[in-house]
């Protein structure tokens, strides 16, 4: 009877033994609770631009990036005339001084570009009617380098080549005994082209 | 790095030594002169053609100072990097209504630079067997590859206009030719940057 009731008090506390066994020991008080990992602060997609170059004149553009290392850019310009330029750019390193590469496209309105052709062509006044109109684009491939952060502030300096297309409309003038008209015509022309930036991202 | 560098530097380099690489070119497809009238004696005329008919000839120049309306600077370098080229020539009646050109048997029309350089012929023209009034003549372009960029470097360009008449018995021959004459031509400008910065 007394091993009989032995029996029943060893089955009875055999689980709450288990349970205790299986329990953790309660962490020391003196560690530290596990910090969580700092989470990276996204990149800025958002910016502004001013840029001078030849022959983007100056521009001010506003800035879309999708990743880090592709920068989107469309911009209002002048030089001659009113303008827009577009452009597309990889930075491959996220440091302070990151290399550039860039392709540009630009357009320019009629304005007063083809009055400043005819004064640095030396064209004699009486001749000035033969050019109407002008309207120019250009593509151009630079590279550069960045100097500033990708999150903040960036100075860019690039340098490349380009291809300029001048539209020209005609016009007519009289000259001694004939009178001269041309048809609309075209000067193009292949270029070193540069251009200084300044691009903030907020 | 080395190849960022790289990068960076090869352009710099290339436009450095590139001024002979880059250039500006302008193409003018059409260009016409219209010349004030021109008239040219007929040796002979003025008098009614003899039975058997009356053939004569006229001749005469035409100055073109293109000269004047071109940019000195286009007109320098060297001679393939201009170009100018004869499009077309036509010769209209001017003159009285009525006014015609039926006279005119055959034009030859030549160009030329400075007094001694050799001529170029730049169209001939031969009346057919049409009947009527004739109003314009227009010439069969030749030479349409001769440069002729030289004769307006050298001072300009005169177009010469010669030819014959021909009237039948019995009918008026005139003591003039007088027409309105219009000239089309192409040209084309090549310059390096190295040129345009030398300005030759």
């Amino acid at each position: 009877m007394r091993l009989a009731a032995l029996v029943l008090m060893v089955s009875l506390a055999a689980p709450f033994t288990a349970a205790a066994q299986a329990a953790p020991a309660p962490a020391p008080a003196s560690v530290p609770a596990p910090v969580p990992a700092p989470v990276e602060e996204p990149y800025p997609q958002f910016g502004v631009q001013l840029a001078v170059g030849a022959p983007d004149g100056a521009v001010l553009s506003f800035v879309y990036s999708p990743w880090y290392w592709l920068l989107l850019d469309a911009g209002f310009a002048y030089t001659l005339a009113p303008g827009f330029v577009l452009g597309v750019e990889f930075r491959p390193i996220d440091f302070f001084v990151s290399p550039i590469i860039r392709g540009e496209y630009g357009y320019y309105f009629t304005g007063n570009t083809a009055t400043q052709i005819k004064k640095w062509v030396g064209l004699p006044e009486a001749s000035w009617p033969l050019i109407g109109d002008a309207s120019y684009n250009w593509f151009s491939g630079l590279v550069g380098i960045a100097l500033g952060s990708r999150r903040g502030f960036t100075a860019t300096l690039e340098g490349g080549i380009g291809y300029l297309s001048l539209n020209v409309k005609g016009g007519s003038a009289t000259n001694g005994n004939a009178t001269i008209t041309t048809e609309p015509y075209k000067v193009t022309a292949f270029m070193p082209v540069a251009r200084i930036s300044f691009l903030y991202f907020f | 790095m080395k190849r960022h560098l790289l990068l960076a530097t090869a352009p710099l380099a290339f436009a450095l030594q590139g001024c002979g690489t880059f250039y500006a070119e302008a193409e003018q497809p059409r260009v016409c002169l219209a010349m004030l009238p021109q008239t040219f004696t007929i040796p002979g005329g003025g008098a009614v053609a003899p039975p058997g008919g009356f053939t004569g000839t006229y001749s005469g120049t035409i100055d073109v100072s293109l000269s004047d309306a071109i940019p000195d600077f286009l007109l320098t370098g060297q001679s393939k990097d201009r170009i100018l080229h004869f499009l077309s020539f036509d010769a209209s009646v001017s003159g009285p209504p009525g006014a015609n050109l039926d006279f005119v048997s055959s034009l030859e029309v030549t160009a030329e630079g400075a007094p001694g350089s050799t001529p170029v012929v730049l169209g001939r023209y031969a009346r057919g067997s049409q009947s009527g009034v004739i109003t314009s003549i227009s010439v069969q372009p030749e030479a349409q590859n001769s440069n002729l960029s030289g004769f307006v470097a050298s001072g300009g360009i005169t177009l010469g206009m010669s030819g014959g008449v021909s009237v039948a018995a019995g009918q008026p021959v005139p003591s003039t030719l007088t027409t309105a004459v219009t000239t089309c031509l192409s040209a084309k400008v090549h310059k390096t940057l190295q040129e345009i910065i030398n300005g030759t």
